[in-house]
């Protein structure tokens, strides 16, 4: 304990009420000191206690002059009635005065008494306030004098019975703390019973404590705080300096005797806030705190004491670290009981003293004091048990995932340490966003598979709460409708079955007769659009056609099926121009004489639409072109993109789907969606361009900008759904490459999702939700590890994630490993940690040349030689551990060194390698869906369309979309083209559409023209049995391709002007020096490996070739139709790539591992189970290292699941 | 919706005072009045004592995980005056460094942000604060802050490592040794104070005063991305209050009373994700609250004494 403040003041005191707050000490001069100047004045002063302060000395806060000096002070608290909030304060006098003041006056120096009254014949020694109600309070004089007071009526005190005889002086008063109406009073006489009991109700005592000995002074009691019926009674003589425990049910001796105290003890104060503590001090100079409930009461501790010994002592109400003593040298002093060095020296007290002796010039009471003893501040000494309120009972701390950690300690049963209930520590899980976690459960279980996901896209949609969620599940929901840019369209408000069938009203009533075969077809087909016969037909049909009626045929289907923002012919022709229906475009405007655009339209048509128009045109017509017309036919869709009117973006979006090529839809859709980002009130549609182009990190942009108001849970979920839909569309479609892949944007969101799902105890939920081990952020990468040890030690299909931190433990506090240090240093500059090596990857044709004998030597200069940059990472991986793998000069050394790739986006995301997987991996992987196969294939697929030699380079274009497609049904056999010359095949918009561009190149080439538009006029993909035969699907793009020369999938390479070389002029042999320089990725040609001798796939893998070939073999004996016999070449095809990159080692290790799952599911024939594990190497896995074979896996996979094989 | 998952029965002698589970929730630590530390393996709702450490020579109050970046470390205060940093080698628990400069019971250890190296922040009652900086190969270096809290400290906790204006974004590499070093304390004068070092000083940068009495416990809300700074006291006076300082309104901290409890508030604990305040008060119960959007606090979850699990 240390002594911490003091009061220079000679005074009775007490402490403000624990409600109080800030404490203040009331202190009245005390009626039995005189100070240094023999002053006879009297005060009542306030002093505030305050902590913060660092002052020694208390400074007076208030003071008032009185009458009389005090022989005790007590201040009550406030009770119901009373004028004040700070409560009252009530002093005996020593000419049996009560005199009561208001604390808030006092600080206002101002006198205000508020009672005064002398009912007292002697002086008023002792005062107690009840502590139940506020408004009583007892008295005590001489004769066993006593009175109960009642604030709401002070003029008539009560007494609690006939005096105790003989009588003496009420020396000290004592409410009990548990029951209201008992009080305790004591007599300094020996020969009488030293205490009473009065029970107020009866109005008598009901016990008197005599002391056996018959020598117990009492100068004070103090009641149990906890147990009603115990109470210490302190004894003042100096024969018997004793504190006695009595419990009043056995009430014939003391229960405990505290014996330490040489001299008579004056004060005893417990602690009412823990009854283990009692404070005693007695004429001996000796302050003691004690556990009177010890057996034996045991001293806790020894106060410091001054030069006179203190005659009170006082726990403050409120704070319970610190007490008070008076002395009879003048002072109040506050300790600490919690130690702290003392804030102030005792110069303090030096002063004091001093200033006694100056006032009397000599040393005359300062000469006994133990002067200069404290100079230095000693260290103090605690208690030795710690107080009761320092123990802290109860505790609830979170961990991760959402855990909640507590424990709880019995207060009642504190004591008795026996029972177990302080023993336990409940560990809870906390779960606070329920709808969040079905709502995830849900959309969980919907990406497991297209069915799902579809029906799950059609529940949100019924329970769609706005248009907007209601446009967003729809345009979600289409992606798995086999032809999703139709419907797309169709949900734009283009029907082009609808369309079509009104405008073939007339027509097929005409010609329904002759065309029956053709009609059936139409019907059977849902066909978007006719044949060039059909157009040729009905073109003379539809010249015999009034305007008028055709305007009232279409008028009704503009205004009310589809808000266009025009109603007039132009947005007819408009219409039927986004839905390709060139005849009835041609017809219309050739009914409004717009003679150019019908025969630039017709153009797009076929060659006999043409021609027919062209007739026409000649007959006569004005024209102007609108610049929708001028798009079609130029192909400038990134200057309708630019340049629309938003209001219109309906139709700029249709008219993207109808005619982009799918790059150009990518970017196109992105930039249109860009610009309604920008109209504050169009922002919402952004987003619906953004499904179409499937640019997830646009989407959660978009949308966080629009949804930005309020961040909580629902919120978030409904962006993630989306995007998880979305992600998994962007899977299938997957042609987008970084369409699919998580930007940053994305990656946060995911990463505070799972977070979200982590907090709530879904830990695996969490996981699967992570974006892929690509994606760099920290924060991701934390979580991930945090999540993946925190499932235990394996969690089941999850490789160990690498140790996001870069470790700093080793150094700490014992030596650093000899072997562990230098070489952390060598790894990528030892940032990135990498984690133990769980399993052996085996060793590749490079890690062949390591051996352990020299694997140090060779471990800083290796470059694994045949895809050096993606393996630089894994050289820090022989740096494992230091505590799992202390030494790596073990023969299975080797095997670390080539620990999975997976470890390189994370050292990238330490900042030391800045490798981008895609950068490194593009040249062995088929990054781009449209490759360059080598001439000789282009050539041998060429088959025999007769091509001018200045178009050669047209069909090796066109071959190169045909091997690269992931998705894409297998190229047309150019041998069948001519056997699909039949008249009602129907022509395919878009194939005509790509033709146009070329003119302006090649403006003398208008034969070659029109022989291509023959051509593509009669290959018919929506009439034939192909698997996909959507007009604007990529894939139609390589049905078409042998017919279709100059069309260029691939974005500008065609565009006049931006690739002259490219614009025909060129002879075929310069083709492959000019593929590089215009595609994004060449790749490495597939066909020339296949032609060079190939390094054997690794002997652990190879069991995954077998496999795989072997269920490729299996299907195939099945006798599959054609479309899927397609589907399994495709597969080969993409496998090939599969085993070049195992052939290189250059796939990570949870693709691999996750292969082989693939590959033990397809041996036990569980399909499903396989496709479940492709699905989970697709979404943790980056992108462009998988994209090129595992769409091939799918499809074996989901083949073999139909054929059952 | 809180239910029980795990019961550990600990085997203290005495009351506990402390539980804390590790960074990846696996092992969990209880100290208690029986003056020993102790630390199980906890799965699947079962629990396996791994270690009890012996050392203290009194209470130990508070315990405090490392991160796992500096290995298994745990960090122990008491009423001996004494802060002791244990290591886990091999599955041994041993002392690797003891601090003895408190003049009284030490109260409260916080490990500091792993961005800011290993760093240990300890309150005690003898009203100072020390803050520990591994030097490396066992060299801790003591910083004093005296009389930070007159009549003793009760509580530290350190602010999330933030780079100072970029609450928003979390800090790259290269601005690593701009992390703000801060650190909230909590005392028996009342006060919450915030502490920030300044060229190498630790000094005190704000001191919130609304607590009427003891402030027992802080706890700095982990950052969640927004532009705030949000602490949670409790105190004697029975309630929790919230502190925030928005980086937009300069740096100025407001109060808002979360509730006044029946009983002394003796301990708070925010979720990871920053977003529910458990509350533990003194009649053993324990109150989950979760901020509005309105920005007032709702409870969500009032777990009982005693109680098994709780209804929403």
């Amino acid at each position: 304990m240390v002594k911490i403040k003091q009061v220079n003041v000679g005074a009775n005191y007490a402490w403000s009420p624990a409600e109080n707050h800030p404490v203040y000490i009331a202190a009245g001069t005390a009626a039995q000191q005189l100070d240094a100047t023999f002053s006879s004045n009297a005060k009542l002063e306030l002093y505030a206690v305050d902590m913060t302060d660092d002052n020694y000395n208390i400074k007076c806060a208030g003071s008032i002059e009185t009458e009389n000096r005090f022989q005790k002070v007590v201040w009550g608290s406030g009770y119901a009635e009373n004028p004040t909030t700070s409560g009252l304060i009530v002093c005996g006098t020593d000419k049996g005065g009560i005199e009561i003041y208001n604390p808030e006056k006092i600080l206002e120096n101002e006198v205000d008494c508020i009672l005064s009254n002398s009912k007292h014949t002697g002086p008023v020694r002792s005062l107690d306030f009840n502590n139940f109600q506020k408004n009583l309070f007892a008295s005590g004089a001489n004769d066993s004098e006593i009175y109960i007071w009642d604030l709401k009526n002070p003029s008539n005190p009560m007494t609690p019975g006939t005096k105790t005889q003989p009588t003496s002086a009420v020396g000290a008063l004592a409410w009990n703390k548990q029951v209201q109406h008992i009080l305790a009073s004591t007599s300094s006489l020996t020969s009488g019973p030293c205490c009473v009991v009065w029970d107020l109700r009866k109005n008598e005592p009901i016990i008197k404590v005599q002391d056996p000995s018959g020598r117990m002074q009492c100068s004070d009691v103090s009641w149990h705080p906890d147990v009603a019926t115990q109470l210490v009674l302190s004894s003042e003589d100096d024969h018997l300096p004793v504190v006695q425990l009595w419990d009043l049910r056995f009430a014939t001796s003391p229960m405990k005797v505290l014996e330490k105290h040489s001299k008579g003890v004056l004060s005893v104060s417990w602690c009412k806030q823990d009854s283990d503590l009692l404070l005693t001090c007695g004429k001996d100079n000796h302050i003691y705190c004690w556990n009177p409930n010890g057996s034996p009461p045991e001293i806790l501790c020894e106060l410091e004491t001054g030069a006179q010994w203190c005659f009170d002592v006082q726990w403050c109400p409120r704070n319970p670290n610190i007490l008070s003593t008076g002395s009879f040298d003048g002072c109040i002093s506050i300790h600490s009981i919690m130690g702290g060095s003392p804030v102030q020296s005792n110069d303090q007290n030096q002063a004091q003293r001093n200033k006694i002796a100056d006032a009397f010039g000599s040393d005359a009471f300062a000469g006994d004091a133990p002067q200069q003893q404290h100079t230095q501040p000693k260290k103090t000494i605690p208690l030795k048990k710690p107080p009761k309120w320092m123990r802290r009972p109860c505790a609830a701390s979170f961990s991760f995932g959402g855990k909640l950690v507590s424990f709880e300690n019995n207060q009642t049963t504190e004591n008795q340490h026996q029972t177990s209930s302080h023993r336990t520590v409940k560990i809870s899980q906390v779960v606070t966003e329920v709808e969040l976690l079905e709502r995830s459960a849900d959309l969980r279980k919907a990406l497991t598979d297209d069915t799902q996901c579809t029906a799950y896209c059609h529940r949100k949609l019924e329970k769609a709460q706005s248009e907007f969620e209601e446009n967003f599940w729809s345009f979600l929901k289409v992606n798995f409708e086999p032809e999703p840019r139709k419907e797309f369209l169709q949900l734009l408000g283009y029907n082009p079955v609808e369309l079509t069938a009104k405008y073939r009203q007339p027509v097929n009533q005409c010609k329904d007769k002759q065309q029956s075969e053709s009609g059936d077809d139409n019907v059977s087909n849902g066909a978007s659009s006719s044949n060039g016969l059909d157009a040729f037909e009905q073109i003379a049909v539809a010249q015999e056609t009034k305007k008028q009626e055709e305007e009232n045929l279409f008028l009704p289907l503009v205004t009310t099926c589809y808000s266009l923002s025009t109603s007039d012919i132009d947005s007819l022709i408009s219409q039927a121009l986004l839905i390709g229906d060139y005849e009835a475009a041609v017809d219309l405007c050739l009914h409004s004489n717009r003679m150019a655009d019908a025969i630039v339209v017709a153009m797009a048509g076929g060659s006999k639409l043409l021609e027919k128009t062209q007739k026409r045109y000649f007959d006569a017509s004005e024209s102007k072109i609108s610049r929708l017309l001028s798009a079609v036919v130029t192909k400038n869709w990134a200057d309708v993109v630019k340049s629309c009117d938003l209001e219109n973006w309906k139709e700029a979006l249709a008219s993207l789907l109808t005619y982009a090529s799918p790059q150009d839809l990518i970017s196109l859709c992105d930039e249109l969606g860009e610009r309604l980002e920008a109209n504050p009130e169009l922002k919402s549609h952004a987003c619906l361009c953004y499904i179409c182009s499937g640019n997830i990190e646009r989407l959660v942009r978009c949308w966080s900008s629009v949804n930005s108001q309020d961040n909580n849970g629902n919120d978030i979920q409904d962006l993630i759904e989306k995007m998880m839909v979305l992600h998994r569309v962007a899977e299938q479609r997957s042609q987008g490459g970084s369409a699919a892949s998580m930007g940053e944007a994305s990656s946060e969101k995911l990463s505070e999702y799972a977070h979200m799902l982590a907090s709530q105890g879904q830990l695996g939920a969490a996981m699967e939700m992570l974006p892929a081990h690509s994606v760099p952020q920290i924060s991701i990468q934390i979580l991930r590890d945090r999540l993946y040890h925190s499932q235990g030690d394996t969690v089941v299909g999850y490789q160990p994630p690498v140790f996001p931190f870069s470790r700093d433990g080793s150094r700490v506090g014992h030596r650093p490993e000899a072997q562990v240090q230098p070489r952390r240093q060598m790894g990528a500059k030892g940032s990135a940690y990498p984690y133990k090596p769980h399993r052996d990857v085996p060793t590749t044709a490079a890690s062949a040349t390591c051996s352990p004998t020299n694997l140090n030597q060779q471990i800083p200069n290796y470059q694994p030689p045949s895809v050096p940059s993606p393996h630089r990472p894994q050289v820090n991986n022989p740096y494992a551990r230091p505590m799992q793998q202390p030494s790596y000069s073990g023969p299975q050394a080797p095997s670390n060194i080539f620990t999975p790739p997976s470890v390189a986006p994370t050292s990238q995301v330490t900042g030391m390698m800045p490798i981008l997987p895609s950068q490194v991996q593009a040249p062995s992987a088929p990054y781009q869906p449209y490759m360059a196969p080598t001439p000789q294939t282009m050539s041998q697929s060429m088959g025999n369309p007769p091509q001018p030699p200045s178009n050669m380079y047209a069909p090796d274009m066109e071959k190169k979309h045909n091997s690269g497609g992931w998705n894409d049904p297998p190229a047309l056999d150019p041998n069948r083209v001519p056997k699909k010359k039949k008249p009602t095949t129907v022509q395919s918009p878009p194939v005509a559409n790509f033709l146009v561009p070329s003119q302006p190149a090649i403006p003398h080439d208008v034969y070659k023209q029109v022989l291509h538009l023959r051509m593509a006029a009669i290959v018919n993909p929506s009439s034939s049995n192909l698997p996909t035969p959507k007009p604007i699907d990529p894939a139609q793009l390589n049905l078409m391709t042998p017919a279709a020369p100059v069309h260029n999938p691939m974005g500008n390479m065609m565009r006049p002007g931006v690739s002259p070389m490219m614009g025909g002029v060129q002879p075929s042999n310069n083709m492959m020096q000019n593929v590089p320089s215009s595609a994004p990725a060449p790749s490495v040609p597939t066909g020339a490996l296949k032609d060079t001798p190939k390094s054997p796939i690794p002997a652990e893998h190879q069991i995954l070739q077998v496999q795989f070939d072997q269920l490729i073999k299996k299907a195939l004996n099945q006798n599959p139709n054609q479309q899927i016999k397609r589907k399994l070449d495709d597969c080969s095809r993409r496998l090939e790539f599969l085993y070049d990159k195992l052939r290189a080692n250059s796939l990570s290790p949870n693709i691999i591992g996750g292969l082989h799952q693939v590959a033990q599911s397809m041996e036990s024939r569980d399909y499903a189970n396989g496709l479940r594990h492709h699905t989970r190497i697709v979404t943790q896995s980056n992108f462009s290292e998988i994209s090129a074979f595992m769409p091939g896996l799918k499809s074996l996979l989901q083949i073999a699941g139909q054929l059952r094989i | 919706m809180v239910s029980v998952i795990n019961t550990v029965d600990t085997l203290h002698e005495d009351m506990i005072h402390d539980a804390q589970m590790d960074y990846y929730g696996l092992q969990l630590a209880t100290c208690s009045s029986d003056r020993t530390i102790r630390i199980f393996e906890v799965k699947n709702g079962t629990q396996r004592l791994l270690s009890t450490l012996q050392g203290h020579d009194g209470p130990v109050w508070q315990i405090a995980w490392s991160h796992p970046k500096y290995d298994k470390m745990l960090a122990s205060c008491s009423y001996d005056r004494k802060v002791i940093i244990w290591k886990e080698q091999d599955g041994q628990w041993n002392k690797l460094h003891e601090y003895n400069d408190h003049d009284s019971s030490v109260n409260s250890v916080c490990w500091a942000p792993h961005e800011l190296g290993l760093m240990l922040a300890c309150g005690s009652s003898d009203g100072s604060v020390s803050v520990l900086k591994h030097h490396g190969d066992n060299q801790w270096e003591a910083t004093k802050i005296n009389n930070a809290h007159t009549g003793g400290c009760n509580a530290v906790s350190w602010a999330p490592a933030v780079v100072p204006g970029s609450l928003i974004e979390p800090p790259s590499q290269n601005q690593q040794n701009n992390f703000v070093k801060k650190f909230v304390s909590a005392g028996c004068d009342n006060l919450v104070k915030v502490w920030c070092e300044k060229d190498g000083r630790w000094e005190e940068e704000q001191k919130l005063q609304a607590h009427t009495d003891w402030v027992r416990d802080c706890a700095w809300a982990p950052s969640i991305g927004l532009p705030q700074s949000k602490i949670a006291s409790c105190s004697q006076d029975r309630r929790v209050i919230i502190w925030t300082c928005d980086e937009a309104t300069g740096g100025q901290w407001s109060s808002k009373t979360l509730n006044e409890f029946d009983d002394v508030v003796w301990h708070v604990s925010w979720s990871l994700t920053g977003d529910i305040l458990a509350v533990s008060g003194g009649n053993n119960k324990v109150s989950l609250w979760k901020e509005k959007l309105d920005g007032d606090w709702s409870i969500v979850s009032d777990i009982k004494k005693g109680q098994q699990g709780s209804t929403e």
